[in-house]
């Protein structure tokens, strides 16, 4: 198991590494580049040269780029352009904040996919199945923008249940404090997956239902409840796991456009942001964690299938 | 007679709109073992399933009665029934074990659902049924799980299961149908000494009748949804007066002399309602009134049939032992100690290779032209790799495979497309071989087109050509391969691979999949094809009964090895190596004397073959010699056995 975390560890080093080098060339492709953004259209050229000196733009781009490694080694990610702040500092205090969004939709999804999915399974063709499946295909189907200005329409305005705006507070404590205001990103977010995970689920139970190992566990005089908790649940979760590992890069999208659409000050807004200024240390420190997190969703995810399937755990 | 523990009168069961089963009578008395036998759809599993309220989606039972102890199971909580006092074994140990749940939680299950028991009181009963299931070191399998366990392992996991709970009644259906023959024979040997143990009944689901031969004192023959024969078992092998039994008995590959007595035609599809006798279609005794009128059940209670025209009451055909074609002497075939490694399965988790597995290891064989060559052995002992190497999908790891003389190796580009031509392969199911999305027409002209032979209308006459030759009708060119039964697939295989009038067919377990009934059509046609091809076979099976019955010489394999080599009558007469003479003693025959030695242990992994002899970690005449020195293939009159100490 040891040697198993070591490697995946290297692997995704690498794939860090990886990830450095391709966003950074392609930021450096990009036309218009920060001087630009940072001292606005009427800066003179020879200010621009300035600037692009001043930050080293003028040097070769592999130059620049291992200058950047060299500075990311020792733990600097650089300074914000626009803000002025380091990258370091920005991203831990945003990153808490997008990680209490992400976790809760992800939960939240969890709790109520599972039972949906299970319910549709044992429903098949029936029209609770129907009706599910009717709802899923719409959740899917709605782009998250779309779903968030209906939910603020609905909740906000015609019923004024909850704020249109996320808490704005820079700490934690007031994020939970005012959680009221992140029920309907949350909820924004987890639709869709929602709507991915029941339908996955829902297949995979209708798998599970038809093994012999369910006639065998019928055999043994069971409820048809137990037998479905007990014995069916477990196995069909098994390839909803890899789904949820796989799923990370589509949730850090999601939190872009949500935090944005419900101005919630965490990495998805700071992303967002920092795009449209060209802010290149802010990108670049966002695109690394991102990474990090989505190499190690997958091992999160690798390491609870071989909790959950002991045909994965024990080979030797 | 007592009055049974289960009553079955008349039951009529529809699963998604066949009429599964049509009215089947069948009682099974306290302690009774009864034998439920016939082909794939006759509905011996649905009665089993059934009983226990078990049925497959779209299953309905429209009426009938069954009850169980007095009690109607049609209206019954059959919760609290199953697993308690009815237990149950299914086919296929591999898929029915739940694989994330330890085996001792699985065996424990039961006694937590029916009796009030502690955790701690559940998992000590389990481990004493492991126990007495025969399991090695129950206590440290009870927190194993299933995928550590072997085949047979994991079936004695299933039984100890089943009986943990010490029910009235077991229903083993085909509980030994996915096992090596000597894996079967300890098996039913277990169920046998846990029934006499346990005082349980004891209903045997199977389609092979060598299973029930010896093992049950009742055997009810189904036919179509029906029980058409019941009767004592000796009774019913030596005086079967339904003419389907006696077909069915006739078309057994251990009975027959020459050709087989293959019953014409299918099993009736179960959709339409049947007004006379389901058998009518498919017998040679049929009148008007078996085409019209049903025939009920007749006789006493030590047999009855339903049947019009009963066989005579007189003794079936001996066994007598088939004579082998003429066979020339020019050799076609031959291996030189040929062998094939497998790199193991990487670690998934930890990468890298961990050795190689020698599948074969070694093998020297000569196949003549016209010869019947059959090779059998256990599952994993490298037959099929055999097969493989010898049509060229393997390439051998060292030694030479010569055809016509020729190292196949040494082929050059050109003579290679050529020599393809000359060997081809036919599969268990060739069916699921062949390209579902294309049409039977365009699967046999393929070869022809690839090969370049003929013009597209030669294809197609020759296509229409084989399609006869193998008794397909013309226009089975326009359908698709799913849209054809397991013997008509083999058929279509057959004319597939004789498309390109091969000197020698490769045949992997080619009637392993069929019911009996239809094996017999196929290895006669085997046989007349190569009669009239002058082919040449190497026939692949587990299956002894059929080699003997087709092939000419037998090669036994274990463990990659090639242990005795010889003429099929003189090594089933008189085996000479201890594994030989073990698969023989395992083998279940319908009538034929069975010894009662039961074979010891499983066969060791290939990846770790013992040292020396392979199989001396088995075999009873194994002394200090077996372990040192690997006994060579050593010829002795016209046999070749590879032992120490040859019988």
């Amino acid at each position: 198991m040891t040697r198993f975390l070591i490697r995946r560890t290297l692997q995704a080093l690498v794939v860090l590494l990886l990830v450095t080098v391709i966003v950074f060339a392609l930021l450096h492709a990009l036309p218009g580049g920060p001087a630009r953004a940072i001292l606005g259209p009427r800066a003179s050229l020879p200010q621009i040269e300035q600037f692009n000196h001043d930050q080293g733009f003028d040097q070769p781009l592999p130059v620049q780029y291992l200058s950047y490694l060299w500075h990311l080694l020792g733990g600097d990610l650089g300074q914000s352009y626009r803000l002025n702040q380091p990258v370091l500092d920005l991203l831990a205090q945003r990153i808490p904040k997008t990680l209490v969004l992400t976790c809760s939709a992800t939960l939240l999804a969890v709790a109520v996919a599972v039972p949906l999915g299970v319910l549709q399974a044992v429903r098949r063709g029936r029209f609770t199945d129907h009706l599910l499946t009717g709802l899923s295909f719409l959740a899917y189907a709605t782009p998250a923008f779309f779903l968030g200005l209906v939910l603020i329409i609905l909740f906000a305005q015609t019923w004024p249940l909850l704020p249109a705006e996320a808490p704005q507070s820079a700490g934690l404590g007031g994020v939970f404090a005012g959680f009221g205001g992140l029920l309907l990103p949350i909820c924004t977010l987890a639709a869709g997956m929602i709507a991915a995970f029941s339908r996955y689920l829902r297949s995979s139970v209708l798998d599970n239902l038809t093994e012999d190992y369910v006639r065998t566990a019928r055999s043994k005089g069971q409820s048809e409840r137990r037998v479905l908790v007990r014995h069916v649940l477990r196995n069909a979760l098994i390839p909803v796991v890899t789904l949820l590992g796989m799923y990370l890069p589509a949730l850090f999208g999601g939190t872009v456009v949500v935090e944005s659409l419900f101005n919630y000050p965490g990495t998805g807004l700071l992303f967002w942001s920092a795009a449209q200024s060209s802010d290149f240390p802010v990108l670049l420190g966002v695109t690394l964690v991102v990474a990090a997190a989505t190499v190690l969703g997958s091992l999160l995810a690798d390491l609870v299938y071989a909790l959950l399937d002991p045909r994965i755990r024990t080979v030797r | 007679m007592t009055e049974p523990l289960l009553r079955i009168r008349d039951l009529r069961v529809d699963v998604q709109g066949a009429h599964a089963l049509a009215g089947v009578d069948l009682d099974v008395a306290p302690g009774a073992a009864v034998g439920v036998v016939g082909e794939s759809g006759c509905g011996k599993t649905m009665t089993a399933l059934a009983v226990l309220g078990l049925l497959p989606p779209g299953g309905r039972v429209l009426g009938g009665s069954m009850s169980f102890a007095g009690v109607d199971l049609r209206t019954a909580n059959l919760e609290s029934l199953r697993g308690n006092e009815i237990g149950m074994v299914f086919q296929d140990p591999l898929t029915s074990l739940n694989p994330t749940m330890t085996i001792g939680a699985q065996v424990a299950e039961p006694l937590l659902l029916h009796r009030e028991v502690s955790r701690r009181e559940a998992w000590r009963t389990a481990e004493e049924a492991l126990g007495l299931v025969g399991l090695p070191q129950p206590a440290e399998r009870m927190r194993s799980y299933p995928h550590q366990l072997s085949g047979g392992m994991r079936q004695r996991v299933a039984i100890a299961t089943a009986l943990v709970c010490r029910p009235k009644l077991l229903i083993a259906d085909e509980p030994t149908t996915a096992l090596d023959v000597t894996t079967q024979h300890q098996i039913l040997e277990l169920i046998d000494d846990l029934r006499r143990q346990l005082g349980m009944a004891l209903v045997l689901v199977t389609h092979d009748l060598g299973v029930v031969a010896e093992r049950v004192d009742e055997v009810a023959v189904m036919y179509a949804g029906r029980v058409v024969e019941r009767a004592r078992t000796a009774e019913l092998f030596n005086h079967p007066r339904h003419r389907y039994t006696e077909a069915l008995l006739a078309a057994l590959p251990e009975r027959s002399a020459r050709d087989l007595r293959a019953i014409p035609g299918m099993p009736p599809t179960l959709t339409e309602e049947l007004a006379g006798c389901p058998f009518a279609p498919r017998c040679a005794h049929t009148t008007d009134q078996c085409r019209d009128e049903r025939p009920a059940l007749t006789g006493d209670e030590r047999h009855a049939w339903a049947c019009f025209h009963p066989a005579p009451p007189v003794p079936t055909t001996v066994v007598t032992q088939p004579v082998p074609e003429p066979v020339g002497e020019q050799v076609l075939l031959e291996l030189d100690s040929v062998s094939k490694d497998f790199p193991l399965a990487t670690r998934p988790l930890l990468g890298g290779l961990t050795g190689s597995v020698s599948a074969v290891a070694g093998v020297s064989l000569s196949i003549r032209r016209g010869e019947i060559f059959g090779l059998v052995g256990e599952s994993g002992c490298g037959k099929t790799t055999v097969g493989r190497l010898v049509v060229g999908l393997e390439q051998p790891s060292s030694g030479q495979i010569r055809f016509d003389g020729k190292d196949i190796a040494t082929l050059s580009r050109a003579e290679r497309k050529p020599h393809r031509r000359r060997v081809q392969l036919v599969f268990q199911d060739s069916a699921a071989a062949m390209d579902p999305r294309m049409r039977v027409g365009a699967i046999l002209r393929e070869p022809l087109a690839i090969q370049g032979i003929g013009d597209r209308r030669e294809q197609r006459r020759r296509v229409a050509e084989l399609l006869a030759e193998v008794g397909l009708p013309e226009q089975a060119v326009h359908r698709y391969p799913h849209e054809f039964s397991g013997g008509q697939r083999q058929r279509l295989g057959l004319a597939r691979a004789l498309a390109l009038r091969p000197d020698l067919l490769v045949a992997d377990e080619p009637v392993s999949a069929l019911d009996v009934s239809v094996q017999a059509q196929i290895l006669n046609l085997l046989r007349r094809l190569r009669a009239e091809h002058a082919l040449t076979y190497l026939f692949v099976s587990h299956d002894l009964a059929v080699v003997r019955h087709l092939a000419d010489t037998v090669g036994v394999m274990y463990l990659g090895k090639l242990v005795e080599v010889g003429p099929v009558r003189e090594v089933y007469r008189e085996p000479r190596h201890p594994y030989t003479r073990l698969l023989l003693d395992s083998l279940p025959s319908a009538g034929a004397h069975r010894s009662s030695t039961a074979p010891g242990g499983e066969p060791p992994s290939a990846a770790r073959p013992p040292s020396g002899c392979r199989f001396r970690t088995r075999c009873p005449r194994a002394e200090a010699v077996c372990a040192e020195v690997e006994p060579p293939l050593t010829t002795d009159g016209g046999r070749q056995v590879a032992c120490h100490f040859p019988g």
